[in-house]
C-alpha cells in the first residue's frame, strides 16, 4: 500500500497543477529533467505557481522565483512535485 | 615625463539572460556605432559597437545573444560558450560586463556564476534600479559586490544619464586583472575524484574549460589534438554527465542562495498587480484572441494608411531620374543599362521599404511592450496543430511585409521540427512584392461595384488573397508535419517578461537593422537578377545590336522593339516555355513576365510593360491600359480576361518567385535540399492551381 502511493508520489507532475495552485518541486527528480529547467529555475526544492493555463488547455504560465515562464504540458510532464500536506 | 600612451582599444563582451535590458545598454553605449554579422558557422547574430571610456581608452563591444546559461541553448547555439572558451589565450575579450536585471536577479547570477569561472575581468550590472519600489525589491550593493568579490553596479539603462561609473569600472577591473582563484569548489562538490583527474589532463584549459568541452562538444580554436583527444576519452555516458550537470546547477544556486540571503530581499505581494490584471485581458480565452485580431487589423490598415505616400514618391522619384538619363545620355547599351538594368533594379528594391519599416516597427512595439509573448501564449496550441509553435506567429506576421527578415526571425524557435516547417510556409503569406501584381489584376477583371452599398468587391477580393495565403501556410505546415521528423528532443520555454514601455532608441535601431537586412540581402539579388534579365532581354543568338540602334520612323522603332524582345534570349526562353503554360491560358510575353519575377514578384509589371510597348503606341498609356487592350490571337478577346485573371493571381500567391527568399532559406537551412524542395513543391502547387483555375472559369 504504502509503495502504491509511494509511486503515485513520484506520478505527480507540474502538468496535473490546475490554475492558481502552487506546489514545492520535488528533490527526487528522474534524470529526463532538462538541466535547462533547472538553470531557469525548476529548481528542487523551491516553489513554483502556476498562474494561468492557456484556453486550449496547454501550455501553462507559471511563477518560479526566478521569473514567469510559458512551458508546454509536455515538458511540464517532466517536473515531478510534492504531493501537497 | 613619460609620454600619454596612445588610445588603447579594448575587446569588451556583453553578455545577460534574455529581457535584462542588455541591448538597451548596448544600444546606449554605441549609439548607431554598431554592426550587426552572424557567428561563424550558426545562424546567431552578433552586434559589434564601439564606445569611447575615458581620455585613451575606447572599446569595442561585442553584443552576444542573451541566454540563461553558458551551455549551447537554441538562442544562442553555443555562440557565448564559444567566445569564451577562446576569450582568454586568445586575447578575444578583455573584459566582460554582465548584465543582470533587479527583479530575476537570483536567475541571473546563475550565468554570472558560470562565466565568473572563466577567469575573465568581469564587472556585474544590475538593472532596473528605477523598478525596486514599485516591486519591493531592496538590495545591498556592497555586500553582495563582497560576497560575489566582483566589482557590481547598479543601473537603470534606461534613465542613467552616462555610464561614467561603468566605464570607470570596466577600466578599473580591467588594470586589476585576475587573481588565481580556486573555483574549482562548485564541480569538486559534485565529484571530487573525477574533476581532480580531469584538472590534470590540460596545462592550458582550466578544469571547468574542459568540463565545458565534454558536455557541450565545443572546443576552442587552437586547441592541439591530443588535448581534444584527451578530453573527449574522458566523457562518460550521457545520463553520467547530465546528472553531474544537474548537481553543477544545483551546487551554484546553493551558493547564490547564501549569497543573496543577507543583501537581497523582495516583497513578493508587491508590484504584480498591474501585470495580473493586463494578463487576465490579454490572456482571456475570447477577449484575448478578440484583441489579438483587433491589433492585426489596425495594424494592416495603418499599414497601408502611411506607406502609399511615400511609395509613390519612391516611385515617382525613379521614374523621373530615368527620364532625366534618357535625356541626357546618348541612346545606346550604356544607357539602357543604366534606365532599364540598374535604375529599374534599385527602384524595385527602395519601395519596399516603407511597408518593410512600418510593419517591423509595430512588431518592434509588441515585442518590446512583452506583448507578443502573450500572443505566443495564446497561439502555442493553434499553431502546434499546424506542425509550428506559438513563436512561429512573429514570422508569419513579418511574411506579410517580406520573407527574409521573416525567415530570420525564425532562429528564436528552439525546435528544429518547428522552425523549419516555419521557413517553409512563411512565403506562402502575401508578401508586399505581391500587392503590385494582384492590385493591377484586380483591377483590371474585378469590377468596381460594392456588395450592399458598403465593401468593394476589389477590396474584398484582395482580403480574400491575403487570407489565401495565411489558409495556405497553415494547410502546408500541417501537411509538412506528417513527413518531417523531429531531429532531437527539444523543450518549449518561453519567458514572460513584465509590460513596459518601449525605448524609442530600441525601436528605431531595431527597424533599421530589419530594414537594412532586407535591402541588403534583397538588394543585391533583386538588382543582380534585374542586370542579367536585362541582358537577356536585349541580346539573342541573332545579334540584335545592330537592330537596336535607332531608326527615325516610329512604327519601325516600336517594330524593332518586339522584334528584339521577341529574338532575345529572354523571348527563345518564353517561346519555350509557352507550351507548358498554355493550359493555364498564358503566352510566351506572359510568360517573359513569369520567369522575370523571380527577380522580385513585381517585376512581372514592368515586364509586361516593356513588353506591350508596341500594342499601344499612344504614350503615357498606363500599363493597366496596354493590359487591357493586349488581344489574344485565337479567340479574339481581349487577352486578360476574367479566367486568365483569377489564374495568374492564384498562380502568384502559390509560386515561390523570389530568390532572394531562395538564397535566405539555403543559409537558414544550411543547404540546398530544403530551398530547392521548396521551390518546387510552390511552383507544383502554384501551377495546378492556376490550371485548375483556368480550366474551371473558361
Amino acid at each position: 500500500m504504502s509503495a502504491k502511493n509511494q509511486f503515485k508520489k513520484m506520478l505527480k507532475t507540474l502538468a496535473t497543477l490546475k490554475s492558481g495552485e502552487s506546489a514545492q518541486i520535488s528533490e527526487n527528480q528522474s534524470s529526463d529533467i532538462p538541466v535547462e529547467l533547472i538553470e531557469i529555475g525548476f529548481l528542487p526544492g523551491s516553489y513554483v505557481q502556476v498562474m494561468q493555463i492557456a484556453p486550449l488547455n496547454d501550455p501553462m504560465h507559471v511563477r518560479l522565483s526566478g521569473g514567469y515562464f510559458s512551458i508546454r504540458k509536455e515538458t511540464a510532464k517532466s517536473i515531478s512535485i510534492n504531493e501537497k500536506d | 615625463m613619460k609620454k600619454i600612451e596612445h588610445s588603447k582599444n579594448l575587446r569588451i563582451a556583453l553578455i545577460g539572460n534574455p529581457n535584462t535590458g542588455k541591448t538597451t545598454l548596448f544600444n546606449r553605449l554605441t549609439g548607431l556605432r554598431q554592426k550587426v554579422a552572424n557567428f561563424p558557422g550558426v545562424t546567431v547574430t552578433k552586434k559589434e559597437g564601439k564606445t569611447k571610456l575615458s581620455e585613451n581608452y575606447t572599446a569595442e563591444i561585442v553584443d552576444l545573444p542573451g541566454t540563461y546559461s553558458i551551455h549551447a541553448s537554441s538562442s544562442d547555439q553555443g555562440a557565448v560558450l564559444n567566445m569564451m572558451l577562446n576569450a582568454r589565450l586568445e586575447h578575444k575579450i578583455d573584459v566582460v560586463v554582465l548584465v543582470a536585471d533587479v527583479e530575476n536577479l537570483k536567475r541571473n547570477l546563475l550565468l554570472f556564476s558560470q562565466i565568473k569561472d572563466f577567469d575573465i575581468p568581469i564587472v556585474l550590472i544590475i538593472n532596473m534600479k528605477d523598478q525596486m519600489k514599485r516591486k519591493g525589491i531592496s538590495i545591498d550593493i556592497e555586500s553582495l559586490s563582497n560576497s560575489i568579490n566582483t566589482k557590481t553596479l547598479l543601473v537603470s539603462t534606461k534613465k542613467d544619464k552616462n555610464f561614467q561609473e561603468l566605464k570607470d569600472s570596466i577600466l578599473d577591473v580591467y588594470h586589476e586583472g585576475i587573481e588565481k582563484r580556486q573555483h574549482e569548489s562548485v564541480l569538486q562538490k559534485v565529484d571530487a575524484d573525477y574533476f581532480k583527474k580531469l584538472g590534470k589532463l590540460s596545462d592550458h584549459y582550466s578544469v571547468y574549460e574542459c568540463w565545458l568541452m565534454i558536455t557541450q562538444d565545443i572546443f576552442p580554436n587552437g586547441i592541439s589534438e591530443e588535448e581534444c583527444a584527451a578530453i573527449i576519452e574522458f566523457r562518460q555516458t550521457s545520463n553520467n554527465l547530465k546528472r553531474k550537470q544537474q548537481q553543477e546547477t544545483v551546487h551554484r544556486y546553493v551558493e547564490i542562495n547564501k549569497q543573496l540571503e543577507k543583501s537581497y530581499s523582495k516583497d513578493r505581494s508587491k508590484g504584480s498587480d498591474l501585470r495580473a490584471l493586463l494578463d487576465r485581458i490579454f490572456m482571456h480565452k475570447i477577449f484575448g484572441y478578440a484583441f489579438f485580431f483587433l491589433i492585426l487589423f489596425v495594424i494592416f490598415q495603418l499599414l497601408f494608411e502611411w506607406t502609399s505616400t511615400p511609395q509613390d514618391f519612391i516611385d515617382q522619384i525613379f521614374t523621373n531620374i530615368s527620364s532625366w538619363v534618357k535625356q541626357q545620355m546618348q541612346p545606346g547599351v550604356l544607357r539602357d543599362l543604366i534606365t532599364d538594368g540598374i535604375l529599374t533594379g534599385i527602384g524595385g528594391v527602395l519601395i519596399f521599404i516603407p511597408q518593410i519599416a512600418v510593419l517591423f516597427l509595430f512588431i518592434s512595439v509588441l515585442e518590446e511592450t512583452g506583448y507578443m509573448s502573450r500572443v505566443i501564449f495564446l497561439m502555442d496550441k493553434i499553431m502546434r496543430k499546424f506542425g509550428m509553435s506559438g513563436k512561429s506567429v512573429i514570422p508569419l506576421i513579418s511574411g506579410t511585409a517580406c520573407a527574409i527578415p521573416a525567415i530570420m526571425a525564425t532562429r528564436t524557435i528552439s525546435n528544429w521540427k518547428e522552425r523549419l516547417i516555419t521557413i517553409l510556409v512563411t512565403p506562402f503569406t502575401t508578401c508586399s512584392a505581391r500587392l503590385p501584381v494582384y492590385g493591377i489584376l484586380i483591377s483590371i477583371i474585378i469590377p468596381e461595384t460594392k456588395i450592399f452599398g458598403l465593401f468593394g468587391l476589389q477590396g474584398l477580393t484582395l482580403l480574400m488573397l491575403y487570407m489565401l495565403g495565411f489558409a495556405s501556410a497553415l494547410i502546408a505546415g500541417a501537411v509538412l508535419s506528417k513527413f518531417i521528423k523531429n531531429k532531437q528532443r527539444s523543450i518549449f520555454i518561453s519567458e514572460m517578461p513584465d509590460y513596459k514601455i518601449p525605448s524609442i532608441k530600441n525601436l528605431g535601431i531595431n527597424v533599421l537593422e530589419k530594414t537594412k537586412s532586407f535591402t541588403l540581402e534583397a538588394g543585391k539579388i533583386i538588382l543582380a537578377i534585374t542586370i542579367l534579365l536585362w541582358y537577356l532581354g536585349s541580346n539573342g543568338p541573332d545579334n540584335l545590336k545592330n537592330t537596336n540602334t535607332p531608326i527615325a520612323n516610329e512604327s519601325t522603332q516600336v517594330y524593332t522593339q518586339t522584334n528584339t524582345l521577341e529574338n532575345s534570349y529572354l523571348g527563345m526562353l518564353g517561346k519555350t516555355i509557352e507550351p507548358a503554360i498554355k493550359p493555364l491560358g498564358y503566352d510566351w510575353k506572359i510568360g517573359i513576365a513569369l520567369l522575370t519575377s523571380f527577380a522580385a514578384r513585381e517585376v512581372f509589371i514592368s515586364s509586361l510593360a516593356t513588353i506591350y510597348a508596341i500594342e499601344n503606341k499612344e504614350d503615357g498609356a498606363t500599363i493597366k491600359q496596354k493590359m487591357m487592350a493586349e488581344i489574344n490571337p485565337d479567340t479574339q478577346q481581349p487577352r486578360f480576361n476574367f479566367s486568365v485573371g483569377m489564374s495568374l493571381l492564384v498562380f502568384y500567391a502559390f509560386a515561390m518567385q523570389c530568390m532572394a527568399t531562395f538564397a535566405v532559406v539555403k543559409r537558414e537551412t544550411n543547404g540546398w535540399f530544403w530551398p530547392v524542395t521548396q521551390l518546387i513543391g510552390m511552383g507544383v502547387i502554384a501551377y495546378l492551381s492556376a490550371l485548375l483555375v483556368f480550366q474551371i472559369l473558361n
